[in-house]
């Protein structure tokens, strides 16, 4: 590992032994930050797992349905029927800390028109349309849930890369080179110290020799 | 605060979404449905993509996953799912982790 390009005095030796210290120190920090991150993120992704399964299964047949109901329909009534929802939903957000990662939590409102109220009349449409309606109803819930974690798991998953990238910067490279300039100003002033002291013992040798 | 809830796909795989009364989107090219995620994107909490139109505007896509809002999820259309949600869900593993360990 490469010493750092410094002069080899007192003052600088001080002032690496402080940055070392600070380094050792965040080193600690972060490595503990990346644990807790790691373990945050276990919990999340078998849950986001099991999750998008059950998704992925539920609007399948959340689609089957509307597609079969929309079979017995004309393309014009099924459109007409969904053209103007009577009820509109919005997310409401919040936001929670996971070890300073900021992660967003939502929770659905309906904010116009109530849970049962359907957007079509009963007399052109069929039942099927109607039971699909309320099947995906109740996959809105479940969607919620999934985009909640999912975008947990992959901010998370960022800050764990962007924190392992520092405690590995701060392993292998700040901490050894910090060490090893901290090394050579001292070795380096310990010569020093030699070669005074034999200059004087050199310097008394002559003294005493022209007396 | 209260934001939107989006889905950007085409017309057969938004129609429950329109039911439940989200609002949506509907794309059936590249142009449309980058057109789409950006005035959704401007509103939403969360953005659902189907997996083809996914794929169609990954990079764009990939400019919010590390900014907090909004979240945008893949979802299998009506033309069956093509196990791109597995797939994302595995990189980010790796990218966490370093290694798969969904896998089994």
């Amino acid at each position: 590992m490469a010493r750092l390009n410094v002069s080899p005095t007192r003052m600088e030796l001080g002032r690496l032994k402080k940055r070392l210290g600070v380094a050792r120190n965040g080193h600690k920090l972060l490595k503990d930050k990346r644990d807790e991150l790691m373990k945050q993120f276990m919990k999340l992704i078998r849950r986001n797992q099991e999750l998008r399964r059950n998704c992925e299964a539920g609007l399948a047949r959340a689609q089957n349905d509307f597609l079969l109901a929309g079979a017995l329909l004309s393309d014009e009534t099924l459109d007409a029927a969904l053209m103007l929802p009577s009820r509109s939903v919005t997310a409401e957000v919040t936001f929670r800390n996971i070890t300073g990662v900021s992660v967003p939590e939502f929770d659905y409102r309906i904010t116009s028109g109530s849970k049962d109220s359907q957007c079509y009349g009963f007399s052109e449409t069929n039942s099927s349309l109607d039971r699909a309606a309320q099947s995906m109803d109740r996959m809105l819930e479940m969607l919620l849930e999934l985009a909640r974690i999912e975008k947990a798991a992959k901010l998370l998953s960022c800050e764990i890369e962007k924190t392992r990238r520092r405690v590995n910067a701060l392993e292998y490279v700040m901490i050894p080179q910090l060490e090893e300039t901290i090394k050579f100003i001292n070795m380096k002033m310990e010569e020093n110290e030699r070669s005074t002291r034999i200059r004087l013992m050199k310097v008394k040798d002559m003294v005493l020799e022209n007396k | 605060m209260a934001y939107n809830i989006s889905v950007i796909g085409n017309k057969e795989s938004i129609l429950p979404f329109r039911a439940a009364g989200v609002r949506v989107y509907e794309c059936n090219g590249r142009g449309s449905a980058l057109k789409a995620l950006k005035s959704a994107a401007g509103d939403s909490a969360v953005i659902y993509v189907t997996e083809d139109v996914f794929v169609m505007i990954r990079d764009e896509i990939a400019e919010y996953d590390d900014k907090p809002l909004p979240a945008v999820i893949p979802f299998p259309g009506t033309s069956g799912g093509t196990g791109l949600g597995m797939e994302l869900l595995n990189g980010s593993v790796e990218r966490a982790i370093g290694s798969n360990i969904l896998q089994e």
